[in-house]
């Protein structure tokens, strides 16, 4: 209930939640939706027509139904990756910042040296010895995007924990097991909430680089794919725009509805912050 | 009448860069059942330290001496699993700032529900992952409006809206009092209030002390206050605290309208200072508590300091029914 005022009263969380829930409907009823199969050949290179609202690629398949289809692909990818980060650095940050002291030095120390890791080459490392598919790519982006949100939920916590309902939480008799779920956790979830999204915008991105460049899973159809195939046959110079334009254009939409949540919910949880976008 | 709090010589002491300040240092006292014993001293004087050492809640300072038995049983070196079936359930803390002691995440209704939660059930029961963790039954909801209509929150119609305010959208009073209803949901053997009319403005400051008084009846209660008005209208015990000892402790009459010890004499009259008389400051900020005068704390600034106060340590002595801890004291003694 208290979600849904939120989204109602912030028109930069609405219009987010707008976008990213239409792409989300697309996704789950893709199967529904595509008027063709995007995986059958037919006349290659049509240009956009009624049959074809996008027109077709090099082996004829319709732009429109991959389009619907790869959606599922890119978001599957971004929300799994996001959680999985999410849940990891939730755990972290929160242990270092309640513990404090040795458990903290170590964690935080973990965390800086996962920090430095970069994604990208690791992906591209491992699909040299791994064959590609879309969970190895979740498991990678979600196992180094974690540090970033657990240095920020640590120091929530380090604040938190210092407050007074925490204190007399405590007077009541809570153990930290209480403490930490019942108190601290509510107290960072619009963090969480921001962080996961700009992770979920991260590994979408991430997917369609890794795709652009030949390393995503060529037995799916997903918008970096798209692109990819568009580059790589003759889409850009022949100038078909319907072909690349779509998969670029989906993708950058979805990241700004996926920002727009971002920003609107860290504003909400800080206004100081409000005050600097509302300027 | 049984003794239900007993604390002898506790240490509190707290490590710093600069040195370990020692906030708590030889404090003897003992709390009575079905009494107000008021806790009274300035800013920085270890009262607070006090209170929640007893609830074993003094991190980061640490324990170095002394025992504290509470309703008969020594809790002293109680492991942090027992304390936590103490605190609260026999041992509640109404906290000192009302701004912060609420979680600004839950209404009224859901933070009472966790206090009864937490007497029922305890800690560790798979309560707590419950979705319907915060809904009161019936029978828990009569029992908060119960509690509440105690503490004076009684307004009828507004009661709903009360139970599903967060705690910014209240006053500091009506927190103050959502606070208490909170600590007697617990119904505990001993209720701490730590500073509870500091913050409050007067007329809400009457309110709580009024509320207070009522309180007083039903169970066991422990003022800390630096305001004289609330010590002198509600306790029949009083302890006046300086620099991590109690100095001068008996029953409220004696130690208010007669007081012994040099600091309670200035601190009393700061108090009770007439418009235009010359204010006479005690001066404590000028106490360090890292590395505190030798003897008596108070000779540096003591009117009566004498050239032993500066040589031993100070004990408690019997003077009536009131306990002083003074050297002009042991001097009556000795000459007796």
């Amino acid at each position: 209930m208290r979600l849904v005022r939120v989204i109602r009263s912030n028109p930069l969380v609405f219009s987010g939640v707008a976008i990213v829930g239409i792409f989300g409907i697309v996704a789950i009823l893709a199967d529904i939706m595509m008027p063709h199969d995007p995986w059958g050949y037919g006349q290659p290179f049509l240009a956009p027509s009624r049959l074809h609202l996008l027109g077709t690629n090099d082996v004829g398949q319709d732009i429109f139904s991959e389009l619907l289809l790869g959606s599922r692909t890119s978001l599957l990818i971004g929300f799994s990756a996001g959680i999985l980060a999410v849940v990891i650095g939730v755990f972290i940050g929160m242990i270092a910042g309640f513990r404090g002291g040795l458990i903290d030095n170590l964690l935080m120390g973990m965390t800086d040296v996962v920090l430095v890791i970069p994604a990208l080459p690791l992906v591209i490392l491992l699909t040299v010895y791994v064959r590609s598919n879309i969970w190895l790519i979740v498991a990678v982006i979600g196992l180094v995007s974690w540090p970033n949100t657990a240095r920020v939920i640590r120091s929530q916590v380090l604040t938190i924990r210092q407050s007074g309902y925490v204190e007399s939480a405590r007077a009541l008799g809570a153990d930290d097991g209480w403490l930490m779920l019942r108190h601290i956790l509510p107290n960072v979830m619009p963090l969480i909430l921001a962080k996961f999204v700009l992770v979920v915008a991260v590994a979408m991105l991430m997917e369609a680089s890794l795709s652009f460049l030949g390393l995503g899973d060529p037995s799916t159809k997903s918008w970096g794919m798209m692109l990819r195939y568009a580059y790589a046959r003759g889409g850009f110079v022949r100038g078909l725009w319907w072909w690349y334009t779509p998969p670029g254009l989906c993708i950058g939409l979805c990241i700004l509805g996926l920002m727009f949540i971002s920003f609107g919910v860290e504003a909400k949880s800080d206004p100081r912050l409000k005050r600097v976008l509302d300027r | 009448m049984s003794r239900l709090l007993e604390i002898r010589d506790l240490h509190v002491y707290f490590d710093t860069p600069r040195g370990v300040v020692k906030a708590n240092k030889g404090v003897n006292l003992e709390v009575d059942e079905a009494r107000c014993t008021g806790l009274m001293g300035e800013s920085g004087c270890g009262k607070t330290v006090l209170l929640l050492s007893i609830l074993h809640l003094q991190q980061p300072g640490r324990m170095v001496k002394g025992s504290m038995s509470f309703d008969g049983r020594d809790i002293t070196l109680l492991e942090e699993r027992e304390m936590q079936h103490i605190r609260g359930r026999q041992i509640a803390l109404i906290p000192q700032n009302q701004a912060t002691a609420l979680n600004p995440s839950y209404t009224v209704k859901q933070q009472l529900t966790e206090a009864i939660r937490v007497r029922r059930e305890g800690m560790g029961s798979p309560m707590i992952l419950s979705w319907r963790f915060y809904r009161p039954n019936a029978d828990e909801l009569r029992e908060i409006e119960e509690s509440l209509r105690e503490v004076g929150l009684d307004n009828g119609e507004t009661m709903h809206r009360l139970l599903s305010s967060y705690p910014h959208q209240l006053s500091g009073g009506i927190r103050q009092r959502v606070l208490m209803a909170m600590a007697l949901l617990m119904q505990p053997l001993l209720v701490m209030a730590d500073e509870p009319t500091t913050a409050l403005d007067r007329a809400t400051k009457v309110a709580v002390l009024e509320l207070l008084r009522k309180l007083r009846q039903e169970t066991t209660l422990m003022v800390v206050s630096h305001d004289l008005q609330t010590i002198r209208s509600i306790c029949d015990y009083v302890a006046i605290m300086y620099g991590g000892r109690i100095v001068e402790r008996g029953p409220s009459g004696e130690v208010l309208n007669n007081p012994r010890h040099p600091y309670s004499q200035i601190l009393l009259s700061c108090q009770q200072r007439r418009r235009g008389e010359p204010l006479v400051v005690p001066s404590i900020d000028t106490l360090d508590l890292i590395n505190p005068p030798p003897g008596c704390s108070f000779h540096p600034v003591c009117p009566r300091a004498m050239p032993e106060c500066a040589g031993f340590e100070v004990t408690e002595k019997l003077v009536g029914n009131v306990r002083i801890a003074c050297h002009l004291f042991t001097e009556e003694r000795r000459n007796c």
